[in-house]
């Protein structure tokens, strides 16, 4: 396991998506797309060279995204030999499937949703729900479930705050820690969350905000804080 | 957390979330900074050394599998419509076959029917012979 130590989500990227960048002028006439102005350039290249059979290609494309991958499909199934083995799964599909990858959206996208919906069958096999219907808004639960091998007084020290909040997040029903890594670890933005995971803006933003909101209410009896 | 039947979440009204974004990305108070680096610092596993390698040995192993498979498919489906196109030839000639001969005999006398006929086997034996063979050699063996 490893911790990923960055500058955070906080700052917002600027949107990619303009009319030049995606090769289209301002007149609305399609104009050839420039290697420094097309972001997805080296994506299409990347699957263009797999699907021609280049040597050593299609390894270069899953080191480059096994990470995103191992971290959807850990975040939900959260089971090491199947994350493996599902991983496995996405990748032996993406090399079947990559001739229909248009370049129209980032490779990491797609790949991201080919994880996704393996990951989510294999719950729905195995009857695991991926969104808990059952659990409280106000975060009790949570709670409950954490607080067992947790001193909440103690927790007034950061390292055993963030411990605590490491270990809740653990326990968040598959879809919910699955947003939050997307979210906050992969610094997706929430429409390309959109596109992983066929879920609705809204309905993202909605779960972010409630398990974040659960999170923070962890931290209360500790701190004395207002939920915000 | 409450959601409906469809695991839907209720409706968030959008100055909660703005508000919410805004105190992790600026935080006042401790424990929204707290929450904001455990967010940040959530532990993930990595695949292991060697995952690229062998994902790639696997894919390469299945690649002339899945390709034989697809060529015995596309094989069977060329038979298959060579065949029903032949069945389906031959019964429309059966039906009307006789009534068309009459009515081009009447139109262009029994001679010249005759020997334009000749003529038609005559492109299709060659048509036979050449694309005609290329086509039935590509339902008979795969690419």
């Amino acid at each position: 396991m490893r911790t990923r130590l960055q500058a955070g989500r906080p700052a917002p990227r600027p949107a990619l998506a303009t009319g030049c960048a995606q090769g289209v002028s301002l007149t609305g006439m399609a104009a050839p797309p420039d290697r420094r102005d097309d972001p997805l350039h080296d994506d299409r290249a990347l699957a263009a060279a797999v699907v021609a059979g280049e040597p050593g290609a299609f390894e270069r494309l899953v080191r480059e995204y096994q990470g995103l991958c191992w971290h959807v499909i850990e975040r939900m199934v959260r089971h090491p030999e199947d994350t493996r083995e599902l991983c496995q799964e996405t990748f032996l599909r993406v090399h079947q499937a990559l001739h229909q990858y248009r370049g129209e959206s980032a490779l990491k996208s797609w790949i991201a949703q080919v994880a996704w919906s393996v990951a989510r069958r294999h719950l729905e096999k195995k009857r695991i729900p991926v969104v808990d219907a059952g659990a409280e808004e106000d975060g009790h639960p949570l709670i409950e479930n954490v607080a067992d091998g947790f001193d909440l007084e103690a927790a007034a020290a950061d390292g055993e705050a963030v411990a605590l909040l490491h270990a809740a997040i653990e326990r968040l029903p598959p879809l919910q820690r699955t947003l939050l890594m997307l979210y906050h670890l992969e610094e997706m933005p929430i429409g390309e969350i959109s596109r992983v995971t066929g879920l609705a803006e809204g309905t993202i933003k909605s779960h972010l905000f409630r398990s974040r909101r659960q999170l923070r209410a962890l931290l209360e009896p500790a701190m004395g804080v207002v939920a915000a | 957390m409450n959601t409906d039947r469809n695991g839907m979440p209720p409706a968030l009204d959008p100055r909660d979330w703005e508000a919410q974004e805004a105190a992790l990305a600026t935080p006042r108070h401790r424990a929204d900074a707290l929450l904001a680096h455990a967010l940040r610092t959530m532990p993930v596993g990595e695949p292991p050394a060697g995952f690229a390698a062998e994902v790639a040995r696997l894919a390469a192993a299945r690649r002339p599998a899945v390709a034989a498979e697809d060529a015995g498919f596309e094989r069977r489906l060329l038979q298959g419509l060579l065949a029903v196109f032949a069945l389906s030839a031959a019964a429309v000639v059966a039906l009307f076959g006789g009534q068309w001969w009459a009515q081009a005999a009447g139109a262009f006398g029994s001679g010249t029917l005759q020997w334009g006929l000749a003529g038609a086997i005559c492109l299709g034996l060659s048509w036979l012979l050449s694309d005609g063979r290329r086509v039935f050699e590509a339902a008979a063996h795969p690419a």
